[in-house]
């Protein structure tokens, strides 16, 4: 399932094609996964890395309402929420975010600049963006309130290495770019390739297929197909989930509806998502 | 009188008759494995090894060097080739109470093939452990059950979050946690907009809110039990997969110890605890402290309590252990256990005990010192204790004393069964017998060896044989037929008796190997008698510095003896004296003054508490015989004193009680002594005179001053009777007495001796009860007599002055 290592010599490749990698970070806890991602793909790439710690312009909302609370997580109690602790606690996570941004990138050697920017991750990070850039936008799982920790357990080499890059196969004109982009990583990391066809009807499923399969020849790739039943948020992040892949390649259009939906994937899947524009 | 008691020169030193020697050299000698004269010894060595029961430990006594070691040691090898083979006995883990290790009794050899199994175990087990859990079986359970947890509360969340979007709510995730927030048009409604919401709208939603945050704690409350439930899960999963290799590891075990019920249930408790802490056969590096890494102390998993601690363990030799504890303290008795420090601190466990003689010993037959052991602190108690209860019970004396608070271990006891054969001093035993009640309970059994054996035609020729083999075991010159004589000569002497042999081996060695040096000096390639001569002569010149001093001082004249003319109330008793191994005899000055008196002897060295209490008893002897003899029809009317002329230290025996007599009777009857005789002996009240000791070193004393002054003929030494068949003097003693230029005279009663001494006849009573006229007893009646007249007219004028003043008095009353 690997990617073959030919590839069209009139495409240009992804290190042409990228110049700069966008990491939008909302919060530092579930981004850890994403900057690492983040860090890894400007390496490979030898690109510039750029991280957008986005305050979130709803919770700073929230906190001037007269009647918020926060639930505390580890305790399960209920602490009041007030826009002068929120901002310390937001400031805080910044300083955190941007320590830990530098002391990746330092080390991978990469060239790196933080901005702290007031609205949505996503929002943020595509206005932030040009048509060179990748984006990764890093929360992770949210509403995992605590992960679990088997002590003892061994993850081994092996099982990351095979951890596939999971690609959403748009069915619109930029397809071919995305699932270029797509190649590209899972070719640099060494990692298979999955292609997620989000269509509920076989034939026209079979013809997309099809049709990335063309696309994959011509990129001197492979690939393993996955088809999904719709573009659902959920039914993606369930996808994800199951191929087990690291990352999630997902192409932007310039829809009205973009920010939201890449908004409620990002917040449904469990692992960095790549946009591609 | 003087011809009847004189003895024959044959009777001054018992030769080794050389006829009976039928070898020219010990090169010629048959080997003699047989030990000599010690057969009471050996037969309660015998009954001591063979009888089984409890508390028949054996107490093996006599003095240094009769080879008492090498009889046991020889007879106790003998007897331990017999078997049976001793067990084997580890110590292990006990993993219910780490700090009372288990004692595991096994078959002989046994220990160490149980040692290296389990160390195989567990080599095999760290392969094995980690290549189960890294299998895609057990990863993708693991993972099953964490996505199970995953799923779990992301239904929560989704379903809470699904509730709160349908009535417009964000749930929102803050630094802290999360929060709930009105939504309107996609985004938390502003606080300008929330203010113009109709009162009963913002009720609503504060409410909705509310309940929703109750939802949520509710489900924050949850997740630590689906945690734990799914940790739960984990472990037991963990313990389904190790329990699998495991299993398959310690069966194969099993079926080799199928036998040992111990081993077995050992087993159980390792598999238990190997699936209990499988993480550690999984090489986890995560976590680990860098600053204890880098002091070495980082905490690694250790595999030290599935080993074996082979604390006994005995090569298919099959026979019984025999162990000589040459340095038998407490711990080297009954084991220990040893620390590490560690950090600061004192750590321990199983593997570090460490076995003492006892273990060693164990099933066999344990060899001490019984000096050694006594005064060790606190080794004779725990041997006792451990021979009571037939247990060794491992008890460090730091701790025992409290000296040391660390924690230590409580192995459990190991059962005993062992044959202890201590060896010491005679003294010992007594005092042991005597002042300790628990040790005739342990040591029932008294192997006492004889230091003399008998001296015939037979034990000469086993005896010549010994001395063969102890030629040949040292690898000296062979020794001609007239040296082993000496030799045998020579051992007669060192016991004081003709008719005795020495058993004292080691001093017979070592005048083998001195005799073999002057043979060596000599350039002899055989050791001949003049060897073993001069080997004799040098042991005595070493070691004859204080007698050569009296002499010189008696021959100067700074010591008063006379061995020539004739004096009253003066006669030359003989003394022994002995530095270290060297013993020699001297003569001293012993003087009698008679006076007038109430009948008593006064030993002046008793009044001047230089006098022992045996002395005293002599002289109240002495006392007693001039009583009955002199005194049976008037009181003995006499005051006489006794002395030890120049004598400045402590007087004890009564081997001069013949001389004193002598003495004593030579004043009271005015009869000169002969200077130039020597006596010795002891008397009783019938006037018997009895044997005494180092007769040889007496006469060898007086002879050595006589010939200093030039032997005249007339001198000689007067010795009991009963001393003559001990007689084995020196050779130029012997020359002397055959030349006629020394006599040695051998007396049954004082009255010889006195005849000796004064060339008077002692006399006997005659039909009116009178002494015969002009003998030495009718001197000495007739001047007591003097004395009791005396002393009657006395008294009556004293009465008659008495009454006269009384009379005197009471006219003056009137």
């Amino acid at each position: 399932m690997t990617p073959k290592a030919t590839k069209d010599s009139t495409e240009p490749s992804l290190e042409q094609r990228v110049r700069r990698v966008l990491l939008a970070m909302d919060n530092p806890r579930a981004g850890t996964e994403a900057l690492e991602a983040a860090v890894e793909l400007a390496h490979q790439l030898r690109a510039e890395l750029r991280a957008l710690f986005v305050e979130d312009v709803d919770l700073l909302r929230l906190a001037a309402l007269p009647f918020a609370k926060q639930v505390v997580t580890q305790s399960g109690t209920d602490s009041t929420l007030d826009p002068d602790k929120l901002e310390r606690a937001l400031r805080a996570q910044a300083e955190d975010a941007r320590k830990g941004l530098r002391t990746s990138a330092e080390r991978a050697r990469v060239r790196w600049s933080f901005e702290i920017v007031r609205g949505r991750a996503v929002e943020a990070l595509l206005s932030a963006s040009a048509e060179t850039d990748l984006l990764i936008v890093g929360r992770g799982r949210e509403l995992h309130v605590q992960r679990l920790v088997t002590r003892g357990r061994r993850v081994t080499v092996a099982e990351v290495d095979q951890a596939p890059v999971a690609v959403l196969y748009p069915a619109l004109s930029g397809a071919e770019r995305v699932l270029s982009v797509a190649v590209g990583m899972a070719r640099a990391a060494g990692r298979p390739l999955v292609v997620l066809l989000a269509e509920p009807d076989e034939k026209a499923a079979a013809a997309r297929r099809d049709h990335a399969q063309r696309v994959l020849d011509a990129l001197g790739a492979s690939a393993r197909f996955r088809t999904i039943v719709d573009a659902d948020p959920l039914t993606i992040a369930g996808a994800v989930r199951d191929t087990r892949a690291e990352r999630l390649v997902v192409g932007v259009e310039a829809q009205t509806d973009t920010e939201r939906r890449i908004e409620h994937l990002s917040r449904a899947v469990a692992c960095p998502l790549v946009m591609v524009r | 009188m003087t011809e009847q008691t004189r003895l024959p020169v044959g009777a001054l030193y018992q030769h080794c008759d050389l006829d009976g020697l039928d070898f020219e050299t010990t090169a010629d000698l048959a080997e003699q494995s047989a030990i000599l004269g010690q057969d009471r010894a050996l037969d309660a060595l015998r009954f001591g090894v063979g009888i089984q029961q409890s508390g028949f430990n054996l107490y093996v006594l006599g003095p240094p060097g009769l080879g008492k070691l090498t009889v046991v040691r020889q007879y106790l090898e003998d007897k331990a080739a017999e078997g049976p083979a001793p067990d084997d006995w580890c110590y292990v883990n006990n993993f219910d109470d780490a700090n009372r290790p288990r004692v595991l009794r096994l078959p002989n050899g046994m220990g160490a093939q149980l040692r290296q199994d389990m160390q195989q175990f567990v080599e095999d087990l760290l392969t094995a452990v980690p290549a189960a859990f890294e299998s895609d079986e057990y990863q993708a359970r693991i993972k099953e059950i964490e996505q199970e947890f995953h799923e779990r509360q992301e239904q929560a969340f989704s379903q809470l979050k699904d509730r709160a979007e349908k009535e417009q709510i964000a749930l929102l995730h803050t630094p802290g946690g999360f929060a709930f927030a009105p939504m309107r048009d996609g985004e938390v409604i502003s606080p300008d907009d929330y203010q113009k919401l109709r009162e009963s709208e913002q009720q609503r939603i504060e409410q909705l809110v509310a309940e929703l945050q109750e939802q949520l704690r509710a489900i924050l409350r949850q997740v630590p039990q689906w945690r734990k439930e799914t940790r739960a899960r984990v472990k037991q999963l963990n313990r389904d997969t190790a329990m699998v290799v495991v299993s398959h590891e310690v069966d194969e075990l099993r079926e080799r110890y199928k036998q040992q019920e111990d081993v077995l249930s050992c087993l159980d408790a390792v598999e238990k605890d190997v699936v209990e802490h499988v993480d550690d056969f999984r090489h986890e590096e995560e976590g680990e402290n860098p600053l204890l890494s880098a002091l070495g102390t980082a905490r690694q998993p250790s595999y030290r309590r599935y080993q074996v601690n082979v604390l006994v363990g005995h090569t298919d030799s099959g026979q019984a252990p025999i162990i000589y504890e040459d340095n038998p303290t407490h711990s080297n008795l009954v084991g220990r256990v040893e620390h590490q420090a560690q950090m600061g601190a004192l750590l321990t466990d199983f593997t570090m005990i460490k076995p003492g003689a006892l273990h060693r010993a164990n099933g066999g037959y344990l060899i001490l010192d019984a000096r050694k052991v006594l005064i060790q602190p606190y080794a004779w108690e725990a041997l006792k204790r451990a021979l009571q209860s037939r247990e060794i019970r491992i008890q460090s004396l730091g701790e025992m004393l409290s000296l040391i608070s660390t924690v230590s271990l409580e192995p459990e006891p190991i059962a005993l069964d062992v044959k202890v054969v201590l060896m010491g001093e005679r003294l010992l035993y007594y005092l042991l017998c005597e002042y300790d009640p628990e040790f005739a309970e342990l040591f029932k059994v008294a192997a006492d060896f004889d230091d003399r054996m008998r001296r015939d035609a037979q034990s000469t020729q086993l005896y010549a044989r010994l001395i063969g083999t102890l030629v040949r075991k040292a690898d000296l010159k062979p020794f001609d037929r007239g040296a082993v004589a000496r030799v045998i000569e020579r051992s007669a002497r060192m016991v004081g008796d003709a008719r005795k042999l020495s058993a004292h081996m080691g001093q017979i060695t070592d005048l083998l190997h001195e005799a073999n040096h002057w043979a060596a000096q000599n350039g002899h390639d055989l050791v001949r008698r003049d060897d073993v001569q001069r080997a004799i002569d040098e042991q005595i010149h070493r070691s004859d510095r204080i007698r050569e001093r009296v002499h010189e001082e008696i021959h100067r004249g700074t010591v008063l003896i006379d061995v020539s003319g004739a004096r009253v109330g003066q006669v030359n008793g003989l003394s022994v004296m002995q530095l270290g191994t060297f013993m020699f005899g001297q003569p001293s000055r012993i003087s009698a003054t008679v006076r007038m008196g109430e009948g008593d002897v006064v030993d002046i060295e008793r009044e001047v508490e230089l006098g022992g209490p045996i002395h005293s008893k002599a002289v109240m002897i002495l006392s007693s015989y001039l009583g009955a003899r002199y005194a049976m029809s008037k009181p003995l009317s006499l005051r006489a004193s006794l002395v030890f002329e120049q004598s400045y230290g402590m007087i004890e025996g009564d081997s001069a009680s013949v001389a004193e007599l002598c003495a004593l009777l030579s004043a009271a009857g005015e009869v000169p002594v002969k200077q130039s005789l020597a006596v010795t002996g002891s008397i009783n009240q019938h006037g018997d005179v009895q044997a005494i000791g180092g007769v040889n070193e007496k006469i060898e004393g007086f002879f050595d001053v006589c010939k200093a002054r030039g032997l005249s003929g007339e001198q000689g030494v007067i010795i009991p009777e009963s001393n003559v068949e001990h007689l084995m003097l020196r050779e130029d003693v012997v020359e002397a007495v055959d030349r006629g230029e020394f006599h040695v005279f051998a007396v049954k009663t004082v009255e010889q001796a006195v005849e000796l001494l004064t060339g008077l006849r002692a006399g006997e009573r005659d039909e009116q009860g009178e002494y015969t006229e002009g003998s030495l007893n009718r001197r000495v009646e007739d001047r007591l007599l003097t004395f009791a007249e005396l002393r009657h007219e006395f008294r009556e004028t004293q009465k008659a002055k008495d009454e006269e003043d009384d009379a005197e008095g009471d006219e003056g009353q009137h």
